[in-house]
């Protein structure tokens, strides 16, 4: 089949590009949320998974509350 | 809004994952949710490329029908995604009756992790084939007993999704939309075999596991890439949709464990 026969609006080019378009969009629509969930969720995880002390402060520094110098 | 579960614990996913050994194991959440991570990429890449291969069979190699001209290359999708709308279904039966009858939490996630892309290919295939239709039969609706059945099926998933949606008790509507879905497993054989049961403006089966199909091999060809690639489409998506599941229900399950003070 050409691509001027698919992307014609003459014969059957406009049901096939219905049919092939709106599945490729829902399916691309589907994987985009699911990505963008999948990002929110990690962006939401990563605080809480950091255990290293802040990198402002050197590790030698004690911290505010012990009340060293 | 879900209510958090009230068995949500991570001391429980990672009794869990020591409780089992071979296959059984990745019932645990703590265990099945690396293993979808590392399935996934290798799932949707293999998707892709099935799926490019049957958009060039499809559209570019095999050649135009005798008798329909082009607009046959819809069924390439239609078939794949009608295949699929039954399969997926009976896979998430499948899961709600392990779920009933094992009480496994991850089945019941599997389960609704399933639902939104059995909805979609189910609509796929009421779309594609009214696009067919249209050229084809004259007509983009006819009340055809296969074509209502399917139809039928989209309003189980969709009464799927929304019973679960409806109350905030996790397990209540677990149990009720798993109810729900055995109930509406007879539908799938009356779809399948409606062609053969009622006269049918729907043609019967092109393939069969029994008989040789009877299209040309280059369009059966098109039509199984076509199949595979959904096939890996939905393995993948459901996977990630059942990590989002997971880590929404189960968080213990999701984080890493934290080393232990000395």
């Amino acid at each position: 089949m050409s691509w001027d026969a698919l992307f014609s609006l003459q014969g059957h080019g406009p049901y096939l590009l219905g049919a092939y378009g709106v599945t490729a969009a829902l399916m691309a629509l589907e994987v985009f949320s699911l990505w963008r969930r999948a990002r929110k969720r990690s962006g939401m995880r990563t605080p809480r998974q950091q255990f290293s002390p802040p990198p402002s402060r050197g590790l030698s520094d004690p911290p505010a509350s012990s009340g060293r110098p | 809004m879900q209510k958090p579960p009230v068995f949500d614990s991570g001391s429980i996913a990672r009794a869990d994952a020591s409780a089992g050994y071979g296959w059984m194991r990745y019932a645990s959440a703590a265990l099945f949710y690396p293993l979808a991570g590392r399935l996934i990429p290798w799932l949707a890449l293999a998707a892709a490329l099935f799926g490019a291969a049957g958009l060039v069979v499809g559209l570019v190699i095999a050649p135009p029908d005798s008798q329909q001209g082009e607009v046959y290359r819809i069924l390439f999708i239609h078939v794949a995604a009608a295949w699929m709308s039954m399969f997926l279904y009976l896979v998430m039966a499948a899961y709600a009756t392990l779920g009933l009858v094992y009480n496994t939490r991850l089945s019941f996630m599997m389960m609704r992790a399933l639902a939104p892309t059995g909805a979609l290919f189910t609509f796929l295939t009421l779309w594609t084939g009214a696009l067919w239709g249209k050229p084809t039969w004259g007509a983009w609706w006819v009340w055809d007993a296969r074509l209502t059945s399917e139809l039928i099926l989209l309003f189980l998933y969709l009464g799927f999704i929304a019973l679960q949606a409806a109350t905030d008790d996790v397990r209540r509507a677990d149990r009720g939309g798993a109810i729900l879905l055995l109930a509406g497993v007879v539908n799938v054989p009356i779809i399948y075999f409606s062609v053969q049961w009622w006269s049918t403006l729907h043609q019967g089966a092109s393939i069969s596991l029994t008989t040789a199909p009877s299209m040309a091999r280059i369009m059966v060809a098109a039509m199984l890439l076509m199949v595979a690639a959904f096939w890996l489409y939905s393995a993948a998506v459901a996977l990630a949709r059942v990590r989002g599941l997971i880590a929404q229900r189960e968080p213990g399950a999701v984080r890493p464990s934290r080393p232990e003070a000395p």
